[in-house]
């Protein structure tokens, strides 16, 4: 019991300093986390992870619903997640050596899994203000305010994902801007076609990338 | 001292061996100019970008950025 209260005690120490790294030194953070010395240091996403999907089953089904109904939600998700990951995580790597970069998955991984961490912020506070201030917003001077600072605080996930994947694939796959860009000529519109498949699948409304 | 330099020089050789500097030709001064604000503490600037963005977007959509707010808060 012990051990697994170290553990435990070790995986939030460890997410939590690359997750401050990865919005205050993100250049340095996931030039290290690309190394592909440190991958057990994605377990801890992977733990949070676990702890957002458990959390959203519940807020989504409700805590009275039938015990297998939520453990067949959660299983679906999870699955779903985990593939998805999996799809992401090989596709740069295939895209990247197309173009000429030299990482692997072990260089991809643990980075990409940190991009996590702006994703998780973003559907654990979406998921929280949904209980707190239940949607439609309504034209009053309160409601406008609240989708304004909710606008602006997308936003920022966003751009913060955004620098992210650039550096995922800059220090993962080892490509420079251009080819960065053309990456993501190839990389975006496979995403687009696969969150919209996940979407009509009812697994995702807007797509845990 | 003299051994920290040292230390950092290599360093920095292995860095650049392992991922050669970007080269944007006339504009890599430029770039070399703007990017330390994205390599250290890049919330500032993301956090300005975020307003700027979200200001952008309710002048060009006005009040449908709110439909827009009530449909990303069911996404979770």
């Amino acid at each position: 019991m012990q051990r697994i209260n170290r553990w435990i005690v070790i995986f939030i120490l460890v997410f939590l300093k690359n997750a401050w790294g990865s919005v205050q030194y993100p250049y340095r953070t996931l030039r290290r986390l690309a190394s592909g010395s440190v991958l057990w240091e994605a377990l801890p996403v992977g733990f949070f992870t676990m702890l957002y999907l458990i959390w959203t089953t519940v807020a989504r089904n409700g805590i009275s619903a039938h015990p297998l109904f939520l453990s067949f939600n959660l299983l679906k998700l999870t699955f779903a997640v985990v593939i998805t990951f999996i799809i992401v995580v090989y596709s740069f790597v295939v895209v990247g050596r197309l173009l000429g970069g030299t990482g692997s998955v072990k260089t991809v991984l643990v980075p990409w899994a940190y991009s996590l961490v702006p994703t998780l912020v973003w559907f654990l506070v979406t998921s929280l203000l949904f209980f707190l201030f239940p949607p439609p917003r309504t034209l009053a001077w309160s409601g406008k305010l609240l989708s304004g600072v909710f606008l602006v605080f997308s936003w920022f996930l966003f751009f913060w994902k955004g620098i992210l994947y650039y550096l995922t694939l800059r220090f993962g796959m080892r490509l420079d801007f251009f080819r960065i860009l053309l990456a993501s000529v190839i990389l975006f519109p496979l995403g687009a076609v696969y969150a919209l498949i996940l979407y009509r699948l009812g697994i995702f409304r807007i797509p845990f990338i | 001292m003299h051994n920290k330099t040292y230390g950092q020089l290599v360093e920095k050789m292995h860095e650049v061996s392992l991922l050669p500097p970007q080269n944007f030709g006339r504009f890599s001064g430029l770039y070399h100019h703007f990017v330390p604000f994205l390599k250290e503490s890049p919330w500032k600037v993301l956090a300005f970008a975020a307003l700027f963005a979200g200001l952008i977007f309710y002048v060009l959509f006005g009040d449908k950025t709110i439909r827009l707010t009530s449909i990303l808060q069911l996404g979770f």
